[in-house]
């Protein structure tokens, strides 16, 4: 097992009074200096840029540069961390998750107004094996047993609170144009379309009511007890790709938007991305037509089941990225000859030209780093597999120029590794969450509870 | 590689617009449908996945590639589900939900195989069931790879129901949210209708906010506007009834707002005939029976209405339209089955074959697209091995739009193979003839003989005009390749057989399908015979049987020595098989010695002894039945020897005491034979120091059995009485009472049970290891003699002896000699058979006449057909060909015969079952029989007809090519 430099870490651990339980005490160390060095024998910067023996500089949570030693500027009072032994990795982001959470879906068909922000939980196990897996961003969504859900929240698996695990909230409306259960494929689709024939009447009601010179919005608003102040009080006129339109909508305070509406408008007027569940090529159908005709396209992501793949060619003319859930293998039975037919999933998007992200949240898959070494086992190229954990799903989330890579100006996530990010055998040693030291794998008292048989509650204790 | 330049100069002149992809597909039958017309012997010519012509003589393009499904093939429009549920799932939430789209619910990416394979290519798809407007419903075909393309119209209907299904639906209820103490969270909304009134009612009001404009709070909010569009179009209203009063109702609606209607279900449709003519209303008929479950109760007063097949035929004699469809429950690929329980309610066949194909397709509006092979229209058709509503016609493939979409038969090579031969005539072999006839073969055996066969799921469907048994070459020399010599008994004569030889082929192709493989020149043990099928594509399926048959010779070249080699065989072969009886014998007295059991006490495992307490208790209760073999097993017991008397006792004197009383131990083993013959041995040392053999009968009920056997007293009875025959008994171990009597004893005998199992003797492999096992004192099995061997089978009548003899004389001391050890020899050669055939019927398996088939006789005109004769005198015949690739002459050789005197069915046997009888391979080959294999050849004509001729072999059920 490799760990950091000894004496390295001692200072560091005077220096920041580091506690080596899991979760909380790295934030110490981030407010205590505002630089901070990894060193690393080598650096994967993203599937196309590599530096052998480099150096990481990490300023205010950010990556501020990144070379070769000697070439990158230190500051002298900086902490070093890392060593020659480790490989320097972009901290995996995890495209689309239903974990983390009490429970993943709602029973109510459609319910924009609610948020994963009441149920996320931050002791939830599945964060602290987020970082033993090098994942430092996740994006919590509601699960696809639902016509629309509720707003999911791009966190990372650091913190106690839920506002210090956020990194975007309110991010993303998660939809499924497969089935809620108890619904079929018709019905499911007549509740989507009627889900914004609805918004539409809603809105031309109330602008109705404006221009015969009511007040119903905001009287409404105050009702139930809202605040029309600053932005809330201006209206604005309705601007949306949608192939329907309201007219005067400027004439009502945003703020007196029905709740229960508001968020589907800020779908319609592409304020926030969708992330909609396909479980069958057939799906993909509603999913763009939905898209397409509410004027969220651009902001869609499908989130999509192995059987998706025959569609690929009408994803690919939509354009969107998709983030592919369950097996890489589609397997099928032909129904006369009982021939099984096996397809590898990634490669058909690929050929197509589409923007595809690996997901672990299924349960039955196990993390990205396997997923993509598997995908190259596959047939993917190994650039296409790291981009498909790295790059592509941070483009897909839109926050490209945030995260997926180790390049200057992204955020300091960043996974020390004992060897290739694609090695069966590596084991993720240390990662770094915004700059701050999150996870250390020889202090990680279950790898201690696993290898040295050690009584937890003991474990616990002397850790603190 | 010049002609090929040649055809690459010539393609330059075709035009461009040749890239068109062309189809012509032929069959002996084509229904187009529209106008009733059929077409004999016919073209269906497809360009780009449309019809262009269809007719006897199409002008074919070169570029076309042709598709001949053969004479026996009937092409009909793909059929049209006029009713299908494959795009609904779980009922809508409202009483009227004409947002609901079909297309939304259908997997256009699927794969219908199944479907596809009973010849549906399309079909309507409604969004929903059982509510009073489902939505809108659509017609779509069932393959296509583009998802896109297989939607043939959408919307073609407003779907819904007044069917009882769809009155008392469940109330609407949306929880509000938030629930507060302002906003309750309510309750549901009733929802409409409970009555066929009420429903009619709902569909007025719904009509009526569609002219003014205005949403019905009841419907939802938006039914209303999503329906005024459907109804703005003049769409087809398609709305479930059953009953004559929802449809008289439905009817009245249709006039009274001018809407066009199809009625879906129909059962109560017939007394309103006339209506429903006149107001161009259709019918979609579901016949009301749903196959793969049971009965359905329909009631039983008098005004109950049970199943009614006539309605559909009484609707098309009035001039309705009508479509027939399946019931829920009943699988789309059954569609063809519902049409034709339409023709049992007295449907025509051609009729019932518009009601699934041109009907549904005029009522949806899409007969532009489907629903007849008029020039055109899309290129979906069916094809099918006999008329599809006959029954057991079996689907061949089904297209659509010009591309193979099923295919019978096309599975990959694991799965079973069946094939259904449907031949004018079938000849078993042994003389019967089904006419016409089927056999049915599943991987390789026949499973069915008769005129009509069952025709499991998958089968392939062959027309062939007569089929016979495969001939057997009762003794040739096909595939030794000129090779010499004779094998020694116990050679692996399969090492001979070499798979894949095309003279084999050839051969089999005249019908020949078993050789008898004999061998040039003869052998002092007898010569080996294998019987083989020399076309067979690989060795598993080529042997028929390792050891046929063992060929020996009477006449010597030394009369002196005539008869020696097979008295002499005879006499080594007794005492051969006396030594294995004496090994056996001995073996079944020898008792191995016994490990110590090792005993349980109670209270080890206490549990565990109550649960078999409970278990044996358990079993007593069940199985108190007599059991039919409580006499089989291993008896100990003692027989009391009463003190005999020898002589008057003299008056005053002790009467002499000659044996004194004993008490001798008695061992029996003993089994049941057939019941009631019993036999077994019997070890007893006051009648004999030797083991006794016994033989007797046993009375299952009574339990009484009675043994007799010889010692050197002369004969004994053992009789007795078992005291429990109960499969069960209550308290082993059972017991008998009985006496022996026999010799000067008469003593009271009794025994136990000890053991239920009779060990029967299997005879053992060779084991050096077992040899050199310590010396346990088992008895040792005789030296093998592999040309005993093989004659040891011959006397069970597993193997045929061959044994040629020529004169009257020979013929009878050889038969004689053969008879004597128990078997039934085939003579071959046997010039002067026909001569002594009166002595040999019954007393051989057969005889191989010398190929001399007719012989003169006195005069001119008056010849012999010595096979005819010995036939005729119950003596059976086979024919030979002693030849290699001559074996194609057999039947020529049997046609001569016919012409001289034999009967056709007579040579017919003797080329096929009597020559695999004779040579012991009639469990395997030579007639075709449930369980025999399917060596099978299909003939042009009547076998013997001058104009027959092979046109197809099969072996082991795979035709030979």
């Amino acid at each position: 097992m490799l760990t950091l430099e000894p004496i390295r870490l001692k200072d560091a651990v005077r220096a920041c009074a580091l506690g080596a339980a899991l979760v909380a005490a790295p934030n110490a160390l981030a407010q205590s200096s505002d630089s901070l060095v990894i060193e690393a024998g080598r650096i994967v910067v993203d599937s196309q840029n590599e530096i052998e023996d480099g150096v990481l500089l990490i300023e205010g949570g950010r990556i501020a540069a990144v070379g070769k030693r000697g070439e990158v500027e230190v500051p002298w009072d900086a902490q070093v961390m890392g060593g020659p032994d480790f490989t320097a990795f972009p901290g995996f982001v995890e495209a689309y998750s239903a974990r983390g959470m009490d429970r993943a879906n709602e029973r109510i068909d459609v319910a924009p107004f609610l948020d994963v922000r009441d149920a996320i939980d931050p002791i939830n196990v599945y964060f602290q094996d987020c970082l033993r897996w090098g994942i430092t961003t996740v994006n919590v969504q509601q699960g696809p047993d639902c016509v629309i859900g509720g707003r999911g929240r791009l966190v990372k698996p650091v913190g106690i609170t839920i506002d210090e695990m956020t990194v975007r909230p309110g991010f993303g409306l998660v939809m499924s144009a497969a089935p809620k259960s108890g619904k079929s494929r018709a019905t499911q689709a007549g509740a989507m379309r009627e889900t914004f024939a609805e918004l539409h009447r809603y809105l031309e009601s109330i602008v109705q009511d404006a221009k015969d010179g009511g007040d119903f919005a905001r009287r409404e608003a105050l009702a139930q007890g809202r605040e029309l102040d600053g932005d809330k009080a201006e209206g604005r006129p309705f601007q949306s790709a949608a192939n329907w339109s309201i007219d005067g909508l400027e004439l009502i305070p945003r703020g007196a938007i029905d709740e229960q509406k508001e968020p589907l408008l800020d779908l319609v007027e592409g304020r926030v991305p969708a992330f909609f569940h396909c479980a069958g090529p057939h799906d993909v159908h509603l999913a763009i037509e939905t898209a397409k005709d509410n004027g969220f396209l651009e902001r869609t992501t499908l989130v999509l089941q192995p059987a998706c793949w025959k569609a690929a060619g009408v994803i690919a003319e939509a354009g969107v990225p998709v983030i592919h859930t369950g097996s890489m293998i589609h397997t099928e039975t032909d129904p006369v000859t009982g021939e099984e037919t096996e397809t590898f999933v990634l490669e058909v998007y690929r050929d197509k030209g589409i923007t595809f992200a690996l997901s672990s949240q299924n349960t039955s898959t196990a993390s990205l780093w396997y997923q993509a070494a598997r995908a190259v086992g596959h047939g993917l190229t190994r650039a296409q597999a790291i981009d498909a954990v790295t790059v592509a799903p941070a483009n897909a989330l839109g926050m490209g120029d945030h995260l997926g890579s180790l390049n200057a100006g992204r955020l300091a996530n960043v996974v020390l590794l004992s060897g290739d990010p694609l090695a069966t055998t590596t084991m993720v040693e240390h990662v770094f969450v915004e700059g701050a030291h999150a996870y250390d794998r020889s202090k990680d008292p279950r790898n201690r509870i696993l290898f040295e048989g050690a009584d937890p509650l003991d474990n616990l204790r002397s850790d603190g | 590689m010049i002609s090929f330049a040649l055809a690459l100069l010539a393609v330059p002149s075709a035009p461009a617009q040749e890239s068109a992809e062309w189809v012509a597909v032929r069959a002996g039958t084509i229904h187009v449908v529209e106008d009733g017309r059929t077409v004999k012997d016919g073209t269906l010519l497809v360009k780009d996945g449309v019809i262009v012509a269809v007719g006897a003589d199409v002008e074919v393009p070169s570029a076309a590639r042709v598709v001949d499904y053969g004479p026996s093939a009937v092409l009909v429009p793909g059929f049209v589900a006029a009713d299908s549920t494959l795009a609904s799932g779980s009922l809508p939430e409202r009483t009227a939900n004409p947002g609901l789209r079909a297309t939304d619910g259908y997997d256009a990416y699927g794969n219908y195989g199944r479907i596809l394979a009973g010849g549906v290519t399309s079909a309507y798809i409604s969004p929903a069931q059982a509510r009073l407007i489902c939505g809108q419903g659509a017609v779509v075909k069932l393959a296509g790879d583009d998802p896109g393309a297989r939607t043939v119209a959408a919307p073609v209907a407003i779907d819904g129901s007044i069917a009882a299904e769809a009155r008392g639906i469940q109330g609407y209820w949306r929880l509000p949210l938030p629930g507060t103490a302002d906003v309750g969270i309510g309750r549901p909304l009733e929802q409409l209708p409970r009555t066929t009134m009420g429903a009619v009612l709902a569909y007025e009001e719904l009509l009526d906010g569609v002219a003014a404009g205005v949403e019905l709070e009841p419907y939802g909010p938006t039914a209303v506007g999503q329906l005024a569009p459907l109804v703005e179009q003049g769409l087809v209203w398609r709305i479930g009834a059953d009953e004559t009063h929802e449809i008289r109702a439905l009817l009245g609606l249709a006039k009274q707002r001018g809407l066009k209607l199809v009625i879906d279900g129909g059962q109560g449709a017939a007394p309103l005939a006339e209506e429903l003519r006149e107001a161009g209303v259709g019918v979609v008929f579901e016949v009301p029976f749903v196959p793969n479950r049971q009965g359905i109760n329909r009631g039983k007063g008098a005004d109950a209405v049970w199943p009614d097949l006539t309605v559909a035929s009484a609707l098309a004699r009035e001039g309705v339209s009508v479509s027939i469809a399946t019931p829920p429950g009943m699988a789309l690929a059954d569609l063809r089955f519902a049409a034709t329980l339409a023709r049992k309610g007295g449907m025509s066949a051609a009729d019932a074959l518009r009601a699934i194909t041109l009907e549904p397709a005029r009522m949806y509006g899409v007969a532009d697209r489907v629903g007849s092979l008029a020039p055109g229209k899309d290129a979906d058709f069916a094809v099918f091995v006999g008329e599809p509503l006959e029954l057991g016609a079996v689907a061949l493939a089904t297209w659509v739009g010009g591309e193979l979409a099923y295919e019978a038969g096309a599975g990959d090579d694991e799965r079973t193979e069946i094939t259904v031969l449907r031949a004018g005539e079938v000849h078993v072999g042994d003389g019967t003839v089904h006419a016409p006839g089927e056999v049915l073969v599943i991987d390789g055996t026949i499973v069915e003989v008769g005129a009509r066969v069952a025709r499991p799921a998958g089968a392939v469907v062959v027309d062939v005009p007569v089929v016979m048994p495969g001939i057997v070459d009762a003794m040739g020399y096909l595939g030794l390749d000129g090779r010499r010599g004779t094998p020694d008994p116990g050679y692996d004569l399969t090492l001979l057989l070499e798979p894949g030889d095309e003279t084999d082929v050839r051969v089999a192709q005249h019908g020949i399908t078993t050789v008898v493989l004999d061998s040039p020149g003869n052998s002092g043990s007898g010569a080996p015979l294998i019987a083989y099928r020399p076309a067979s594509h690989d060795l598993d399926t080529m042997v028929v049987d390792p050891l046929a048959a063992i060929r020996t010779f009477w006449p010597d070249g030394n009369p002196r020595n005539d008869g020696r080699v097979v008295l002499g065989l005879l006499e080594k072969l007794t005492k051969y098989q006396q030594s294995w009886d004496g090994y056996y014998e001995k073996l079944a007295k020898w008792e191995p010695e016994v490990a110590a059991p090792q005993f349980k006490l109670p209270g080890d495992d206490g549990d565990d002894a109550e649960a078999e307490e409970e278990e044996d208790d358990k079993k007593k209760k069940r199985n108190d039945d007599v059991d039919p073999t409580a006499l089989t097993g291993i008896w100990v017991g003692h027989a009391v020897v009463e003190p005999a008397v020898m002589g008057e006792a003299e008056e005053g004197e002790e009467p002499e005491v000659v044996t004194p009383a004993v008490t001798e131990r008695l061992r029996l083993q003993v089994r049941l034979l057939e019941a009631p013959a019993a036999e077994g041995w019997l070890r007893f040392n006051g009648l004999s120091d030797q083991l006794m053999h016994v033989e007797g009968t046993y009375d299952a009920e009574s339990g009484a059995f009675s043994l007799s056997g010889l010692c050197t007293h002369g004969r004994f009875t053992l009789a007795g009485t078992i005291d429990d025959v109960a499969v069960d008994p209550e308290e082993p171990p059972v017991g008998f009472a009985g006496r022996l009597i026999g010799g000067p004893f008469d003593a009271e005998a009794s025994a136990e049970r000890t053991s239920r199992d009779y060990p029967v003797a299997e005879r053992p492999t060779p084991d050096d290891s077992e040899a050199e096992s310590a010396d346990d004192g088992k008895p040792r099995e005789p030296r093998r003699d592999a040309a005993m061997d093989q004659w040891l089978r011959a006397l069970r009548g597993e193997v045929a002896v061959i044994c040629q003899a020529d004169t009257a004389e020979h013929i009878l001391a050889c038969v004689a000699a053969f008879e004597s050890v128990g078997i039934k020899p085939v003579l071959q050669g046997a010039a002067q058979a026909h001569v002594v055939a009166d002595q040999l019927e019954g007393r051989v398996a057969g005889v191989l006449l010398t190929h001399q088939i007719e012989i003169g006789g006195a005069t001119a005109d008056i010849s012999i057909n010595r096979y005819a004769r010995l036939q005729a005198a119950g003596i059976p015949v086979a024919f030979y060909s002693r030849a290699e690739e001559g074996a194609v002459d057999l039947p020529l050789m049997a046609t001569f015969a016919v012409e001289t005197g034999m009967s056709p069915s007579a040579a017919l046997r003797a080329l096929t079952s009597d020559a695999a009888t004779m040579m012991a391979i009639d469990d395997r080959v030579g007639r075709l029989e449930r369980g025999l294999s399917a060596d099978i050849v299909a003939l042009s004509a009547a076998p013997f007809d001058p104009t027959s001729e092979v046109l197809r072999v099969w072996l082991a059920g795979r035709e030979v090519r």
